[in-house]
């Protein structure tokens, strides 16, 4: 064992001190702290803080909840942490949106720390898209400004890591698969650090697990393991500093496995006497002895041990009488932050520009992208499929990966959380990516990370991590497609709030709107209909598009009158409302009554351009909403509810809504098929029903 | 031989019976279809019925005054009679409406035979707020002939009604207007083509003054004539001393006010305002002077406690508004607090003028153009014709406030005032 410097042992004893302190505090002061849901590191302190301490600024860590030895080494104060355990207004992680040791942080002169969220192994898949990030703008030659302005000299130039912190029961769940591969495939230059003290809550090592992280990361091939006792303070800070020294280095991946026992209960709300038989065994592997020890073999005398302790002792104690009376957030304060402010918000460029040919739906949004990626070295674009030797399975992507290099534009493993879930990481090292599901239909495994983590980031971080992302979303039915290939998903999709939606009818639209995303600095699901892509449903010639210029961009929230009529008084009017292939039957269906329905292409579902609507219906005084979703509790509902609410007074029939049948599927056979989704017939029949009430 | 029972018709859901208010027509008169026969009240409202045949009037089974289940026969016309139209009439009108509602797209309404009530009452939140921009009561929209999916009346048919002149329009129950309300007729005016030019929020707000005098105030004007011969010649005497005594000029405007301010103390009754049931009789004798603003926007400056001032003073205030107004500098205090405005018409060449009353003022007085006119004096030597400086000036007054007699009187007041100038006054 390499002898410890004096200074890093009184700091680390410091460090673990004032943990504990916090964690004795906590109990003592039960009734006032548990107001908030609660856990401390105690027990684990050993292992955070021999981590902790070796971060740079440059680096990005995703500490869990029970880190927050660790936060402590990063340099915060315990008065930081206490002001997120009461859910105070000055909260520097949160403002008081979440729990105690949620950290999210941006300060200079520590490691950057995104938002994650509260469900276990869910940061694992963003925390490697961060480590993805790095390795991207390390080939495509971008600096990385964090480690050239570094606050630390000693810092400044050393290639940055990536930590992920795991309990050793969250690596029993799919995503960290998911992350494991891509970070041993792609050789990231990310540590994940798994605190084993054997236990999920009441459940123990023995019921949930056929073996432990370590164990387990000998099946990815590339993820090189180490096994340590977390415990021990400087058996790990040695064991780990050679580690980071080889992922600065060698730009790799490991996985260290710590050894730790559990002191305190899981978290205030569970009681460690209810259910633990372990208690005594666990505390007599106490990381705190183990360091006092340390401490008196480097010279230490007790009193100057007992100086420290005292004094992070009264620290502690001083910093919670500070954060019990500092002041709660505002009821206004609920409203900030949902959103980062986008400089998108007039269209500007030329949309149909002369001498530019008709291109098909699906070159639209090639030629945006590719106009992006040749702009802006921070674009990528990843998925299944969409790599060189395809280019999607609708030639969405086609040509990309020979324009630009198998780094920026790359096929991805089978694996819809992590396509979704590693732009967190992506946008949080700046970069811009855009991402791909094959099929609506396969979206689900992706919601997963869609809404626990880039939905919400922004909103939590209170406005420090937006994510900056595109994912594209092939869409809907377009003949034959079956089950799980004609789908339609965006009633779930609108249900997330954070993020923003597009559902483009057009090549055009969806050029600009792609532009609009991509300068966004949040995160953005485009919805790309299938059947529109090639025209390949008959009837939707419309969604052919000249090509709009490059510097065409169209602003989310404006939906697009396409079909505007006057006020008539003797004569019934209508308004219909409708995105995507909705408007094509909306159009071709009013074929011979142009002048009695006015037709809205919503363009984006979220935001949603209200004021158009509500104008329109209070003109026509009638409403049908066209959906391609099975109606029930869908978007459209949703939709027809509202209109109903603000126009009642101005309408002369009830709002109506016309989507597909409400059965589980979209089924195979043609007729089935048609059976099942809406048509031009269908809605002609509609908007005769309406007009006729 | 065809005589027709005209029933009192069904007026409303809840109603069961009407009164006979007057009948338009006595037996022997010819009717012709959609005419008004008869004026009934009943607890909810008083409303014209229109004959649902034309004919002759052969009987009248009731008199004004009685009241009469609904449905119960009231008069019997001859449908054979000479004033039928050239239309052939069915002797089941009721059947015939059925039809006619069916293709009621391509019928004229104006042929339908009866107000008969549709079965479906049901009114959508549209339906319901035209009728209320419109007066169309519950009753009246039950009558207009729906198309809409089982008999809904919907929004095309209550436009296509209007269209028609609402034939079954009841009368309005007077007590649901506001009086105070000034309701736009439906007079369908062209109203032509040309450059639109938006009115700015000055104009507007004279505009809706204007409409709310003459809507509000009963205008009654009264004209005098008054001789300014020997006041004309005192100020054109005058003019250059003022000014270089003052180093301020020396306008009629002043010399009109201090007349007028006089007039004002002799009749206090004139310095007033109405509110409500009060009457507000002012102490202060503020004049406003109606003035135009670079604009062509109508401002009133005010000369506060006019009747306080000398006329030097009264210069001085008067041309300061005046070099305000044309700076677009007035203040809000400075267009305040006026008892009583007048006008000076004769600026613009005006002989006289019709003022409308600056609310909630009483008066306002229009000055003429002073004009050299051939007079007839009484002289020693008999009547002369001379060569005299004359202006008419005219008083609109608010009849609800002030009478003939006491606007006559304060008018010739202040042409007294002007004719029996003291001509050797200083300056």
């Amino acid at each position: 064992m390499t002898s410890m410097k004096k200074n890093i042992l009184e700091k680390a004893f410091s460090n673990l001190c004032t943990a504990k302190s916090m964690a004795e505090l906590y109990e003592t002061n039960f009734k006032q702290v548990s107001k908030y849901v609660h856990a401390t590191s105690r027990g684990h302190e050993a292992v955070q803080i021999a981590l902790g301490m070796q971060l740079l600024p440059q680096d990005y860590a995703f500490p869990y909840y029970r880190d927050d030895a660790m936060l402590l080494s990063f340099g915060l104060k315990p008065y930081d942490l206490m002001l997120q355990l009461m859910a105070k207004k000055e909260d520097p992680f949160s403002g008081g949106r979440t729990y105690y040791c949620h950290p999210s942080l941006k300060d200079d002169d520590k490691p950057k720390i995104p938002h994650q969220s509260s469900a276990t192994g869910m940061q694992a898949i963003p925390a490697t898209g961060v480590a993805m990030g790095m390795q991207y703008k390390e080939l495509q030659g971008i600096e990385d400004q964090a480690a050239i302005l570094s606050p630390r000299a000693e810092s400044r130039g050393l290639k940055p890591i990536t930590v992920c912190s795991l309990g050793d029961a969250s690596v029993t769940e799919g995503e960290i698969a998911e992350a494991f591969q891509m970070a041993a495939l792609k050789q990231m230059p990310i540590l994940y650090l798994v605190q084993d003290n054997g236990w999920d809550i009441s459940a123990n090592a023995a019921e949930t697990r056929a073996q432990n992280a370590y164990e387990y990361a000998q099946g990815f091939h590339g993820l090189e393991a180490i096994s340590i006792d977390g415990a021990n303070f400087t058996e790990s800070y040695n064991a780990i500093e050679k580690v980071i020294k080889t992922i600065r280095t060698e730009r790799r991946p490991f996985l260290v496995h710590a050894k730790v026992p559990l002191l305190n209960h899981h978290t205030s709300g569970v009681r460690m006497e209810w259910y633990r038989d372990d208690l005594e065994e666990a505390r007599s592997r106490d990381p705190y002895p183990v360091l006092k020890q340390q401490l008196l073999d480097a010279g230490f005398t007790s009193d100057e041990i007992k100086e420290i302790e005292k004094s992070a002792k009264n620290k502690v104690a001083e910093d919670f009488e500070k954060a019990l009376i500092a002041e709660d957030p505002k009821p206004e304060d609920l409203f900030t932050h949902d959103f980062a402010p986008t400089p998108i918000t007039e269209e500007v460029g030329e949309r149909t520009p002369e001498g530019s040919e008709k291109v098909v739906m699906v070159d639209c949004a090639l030629f945006a992208v590719e106009e992006l990626m040749r702009k802006h070295k921070e674009c990528l674009l990843y998925g299944q499929d969409v790599g060189g030797r395809l280019g999607g399975v609708f030639r969405e992507a086609a040509t990309l990966a020979q324009k630009f290099g198998d780094d920026r534009v790359f096929n991805t493993p089978i694996q819809e959380a992590f396509i979704v879930g590693s732009t967190v990481g992506m946008s949080a090292v700046g970069l811009k990516p855009i991402v791909e599901v094959q099929f609506a239909d396969y979206i689900w495994p992706g919601l997963n990370q869609l809404f626990t983590e880039v939905s919400r980031s922004c909103y939590l971080s209170n406005g420090k991590w937006p994510v900056s992302m595109i994912l594209r979303v092939p869409i809907g039915a377009y003949g034959s497609g079956g089950p799980y290939h004609s789908s339609s998903v965006e009633s779930v999709i609108t249900n997330i709030r954070g993020i923003k939606i597009a559902y483009p009818s057009n090549g055009a639209d969806l050029k600009g709107l792609i532009k609009a995303a991509y300068y966004d600095p949040n995160p953005v699901v485009i919805l790309e209909h299938k059947g529109l892509y090639w025209s390949k449903v008959p009837g939707t010639k419309g969604a052919t598009s000249v090509e709009p210029s490059e510097d065409y961009i169209l602003p989310f929230g404006k939906a697009w009158v396409l079909q505007e009529i006057w006020k008539q008084e003797d004569v019934e009017t209508l308004t219909i409302v409708t995105y995507g292939m909705g408007v094509h039957w909306a159009y071709n269906a009013t074929k011979n009554m142009r002048d009695q329905v006015e037709i809205i292409d919503l363009r984006t579902l979220f935001p949603l351009d209200e004021d158009t609507v509500m104008k329109s219906v209070k003109k026509t005084g009638k409403c049908l909403v066209v959906t391609e979703e099975p109606s029930n509790n869908s978007f459209a509902r949703a939709l027809s509810g509202k209109i109903q609410e603000e126009c009642f007074k101005h309408l002369d029939a009830p709002v109506m809504t016309i989507g597909s049948e409400n059965m589980p599927a979209i089924p195979l056979n043609s007729t089935l098929e048609e059976t099942m989704i809406p048509s031009t017939e269908k809605v002609k029949r509609k908007i005769h029903e309406l007009l006729n009430y | 031989m065809s005589k027709f029972e005209f029933k009192m018709p069904k007026l409303g859901e809840s109603i069961t019976e009407a009164a006979i208010i007057t009948w338009f027509k006595n037996v022997g008169d010819t009717i012709g279809e959609d005419e008004m026969l008869l004026e009934v009240a009943t607890d909810k409202v008083d409303a014209e019925v229109p004959s649902t045949v034309s004919g002759i009037v052969e009987e009248i089974l009731f008199q004004a005054n009685e009241v009469i289940k609904i449905g119960e026969t009231i008069a019997i016309i001859n449908t054979n009679g000479s004033a039928s139209k050239s239309v052939k009439k069915d002797s089941k009108p009721e059947s015939k409406t059925e039809k006619k509602e069916v293709k009621q797209k391509k019928s004229i309404p104006k042929k339908l035979v009866s107000a008969k009530q549709n079965n479906n009452t049901f009114f959508s939140p549209l339906i319901i707020s035209i009728a209320k921009e419109q007066h169309i009561s519950y009753e009246e929209l039950a009558r207009i002939p729906a198309t809409g999916n089982d008999g809904r009346l919907r929004k095309s048919d209550i436009f296509q009604y209007i269209k028609e002149g609402r034939p079954f329009q009841f009368v309005q129950p007077t007590i649901e207007h506001d009086p105070t309300a000034y309701r736009i007729p439906q007079l369908k005016l062209d109203k032509g083509t040309g450059e639109i030019v938006k009115m700015d929020r000055m104009r507007k707000m004279i505009a809706d003054h204007m409409v709310y005098s003459k809507h509000t105030s009963p205008h009654v004007t009264a004209y005098v004539e008054a001789d300014l011969t020997e006041m004309v010649k005192w100020r054109n005497k005058n003019k250059i001393p003022f000014q270089e005594k003052h180093h301020c000029k020396l306008t009629f405007t002043p010399l009109f006010i201090e007349a007028v301010a006089k007039a004002v103390k002799d009749f206090p009754m004139i310095n007033v305002s109405i509110d409500e049931d009060n009457i507000i009789v002012k102490k202060d004798i503020n004049i406003g002077m109606a003035t135009a603003l670079p604009s062509g926007n109508l401002i009133v400056p005010v000369v506060k406690n006019a009747d306080n001032k000398n006329l030097h003073e009264l210069a001085v205030s008067v041309n300061n508004l005046s070099k305000k107004a044309r700076e677009n500098n007035l203040n809000a205090d400075d267009i305040q607090g006026s008892t009583f405005t007048i006008s000076n018409v004769g600026t613009f060449g005006s002989l006289m003028g019709t003022p409308i009353i600056n609310q909630p003022e009483v008066a306002i007085l229009a000055l003429g153009i002073i004009k050299k006119r051939a007079e007839v004096m009484e002289t020693e030597n008999g009547d002369e014709i001379a060569i005299r400086s004359m202006m008419y000036l005219s008083l609109s007054f608010d009849h609800r406030a002030v009478d003939g007699y006491l606007g006559g009187s304060f008018l010739r007041k202040i042409a007294d005032y002007l004719e029996q100038f003291d001509t050797k006054r200083t300056i």
